[in-house]
């Protein structure tokens, strides 16, 4: 009889390694790409995956799995912008603290509900093949993904917001990072599509522009994000750009 | 199993597939040169420019009053089904010219795919005008001329950029119909050439779709017909500039 242990089960080497090992070599020199597609469950799994397995989780999202992760990363989207939120709503405190993370959650969930009849449009016409539950799962975690970002620069927002009392500069600190995490989170969502597709989408860069300024005037819609809390009134109407020089 | 009512409405509702027309699938390119359901397409498609370019019209009209985008959303589709009819004798004459040899049938078919996509694309843009547009200054505003001057060139750049975009999607289509490649870009340079000529003077007759914010909304452009878009432009916007720069106007 065998005394031989599975090496799995032992931990020797992980699942990855054990997969590596059956495959066949690559032909030709094309490197041959292995998906994981074992469930993710778990925020810790899905903050894994999100951060590192990019791949594994845009399998789960067009996979079985969609609907669970879908509506798993908007609830951790929306928490962590509200997160963000605390550290924005420190600078002018008072009731801000409490208001401005559910302005900045609410703000970007509008945005997104905005933002999304275009971009199914726009990739239908760059050959997509997402269907809209797809594209919704992958725009989640992309923004997700944003969020996540804006929280590890929580920190340092944070210690500018101890030592200034420049709204300016906050604000532009704010907008500066938020333009940081959005380009990685548009671009891993280009690069799933582009995965998913085999083809670059041509018409991505134009919705990203349309999702940038949306964003941008939902700050100024918002507002006021940094000075005290004015009442539950809308600001009035102006253009971001006009709102922010004058 | 499906009555005959269900089917033709199961039908007409897979003719309206935004998500098909715009990916132009190769089951929709096969019914279309083969001939197949040509009816129930020119009818969904018709359909489809009405309710897409009738939410875009709105969203934009919006801005001035409840009536500018009541009007808004009835001009839109008015225009785009226009250019559609007035540019199929040209359109046909070119086609056959450049080597096409498409029937008019399938040409006016064609030309109405290209327009729906356009429509589809506008509609998809809606909510994002409508936000943007509530965020503008009002008519009445200090900035109110400012912001109409952004909302039109807006309005002219966005409508223009997906007219493009539909035609450029109904290559593949094209490509289907026409003997090889080269005779299916010239048809199809032709075709947007002039629907671009086409569509400026409907655009023009039927404005204003966005009224200023100094004149009265009216549903047609009392100059309508003393004038056109490229006289217009000239006017407004060259004649201004050449002033500028010292050259005789």
């Amino acid at each position: 009889m065998s005394t031989e242990q599975d090496p799995v089960k032992d931990n020797s080497i992980g699942a990855e390694d054990v997969l590596d090992q059956q495959l066949p070599p690559p032909l030709l020199g094309f490197p041959v790409r292995v998906v994981d597609r074992r469930p993710i469950r778990g925020w810790g799994a899905i903050l894994d995956a999100l951060l590192k397995q990019p791949d594994r989780l845009a399998a789960g999202l067009t996979g079985a799995d969609s609907g669970y992760l879908t509506r798993q990363l908007t609830v951790m989207g929306l928490l962590g912008m509200a997160a963000y939120g605390v550290v924005v709503g420190l600078f002018p405190g008072d009731m801000q603290i409490a208001i401005v993370p559910v302005k900045l959650a609410g703000g970007l969930l509008a945005s997104a509900v905005i933002c999304w009849p275009s971009l199914y449009i726009l990739l239908c016409l760059s050959g997509g093949r997402q269907s809209a539950r797809d594209l919704t799962g992958l725009l989640a975690a992309s923004l997700a993904l944003l969020v996540v970002l804006m929280a590890g620069f929580a920190p340092v927002a944070w210690i500018f917001t101890q030592s200034t009392h420049s709204a300016g500069f906050m604000g532009g600190m704010h907008v500066l990072l938020w333009l940081i995490s959005c380009v990685f989170a548009l671009r891993r969502l280009g690069g799933w599509l582009v995965d998913l597709n085999g083809t670059f989408m041509q018409a991505l860069p134009v919705w990203c522009i349309i999702f940038v300024v949306v964003c941008l005037q939902m700050t100024t819609t918002l507002r006021p994000l940094m000075g005290p809390f004015e009442g539950w009134d809308f600001a009035p109407r102006d253009f971001f750009l006009h709102a922010w020089f004058n | 199993m499906c009555g005959p009512s269900n089917g033709a409405s199961g039908g007409l509702r897979r003719a309206m597939d935004p998500v098909r027309l715009c990916r132009m699938e190769k089951s929709l390119v096969d019914a279309l040169r083969e001939d197949r359901s040509t009816e129930l397409f020119s009818l969904g498609w018709s359909l489809l420019i009405v309710l897409g370019m009738a939410a875009f019209g709105a969203a934009f009209g919006c801005w001035r009053s409840p009536w500018q985008a009541l009007y808004g959303a009835i001009k839109m589709p008015l225009m785009l089904h226009a250019v559609v009819w007035l540019s199929v004798a040209a359109n046909t004459m070119l086609n056959w010219l450049l080597g096409g040899g498409l029937s008019v049938r399938q040409l006016r078919r064609c030309v109405l795919g290209a327009m729906s996509i356009t429509a589809v694309l506008l509609a998809s843009l809606s909510p994002v005008v409508a936000y943007l547009v509530t965020q503008a200054p009002r008519p009445e505003a200090s900035g109110g001329l400012a912001a109409y001057r952004v909302l039109l060139s807006a309005l002219v750049i966005s409508v223009g950029c997906a007219g493009v975009v539909g035609y450029a999607r109904l290559f593949r289509l094209l490509r289907a119909l026409t003997p090889n490649c080269g005779v299916a870009w010239r048809v199809l340079v032709a075709w947007v050439l002039t629907t671009g000529l086409v569509g400026t003077q409907c655009a023009w007759l039927l404005s204003p779709f966005v009224q200023r914010p100094d004149l009265a909304i009216t549903f047609w452009n009392p100059a309508a017909f003393s004038s056109n878009f490229f006289e217009h432009l000239w006017f407004q916007v060259m004649c201004p500039w050449l002033g500028a720069l010292g050259a005789p106007r």
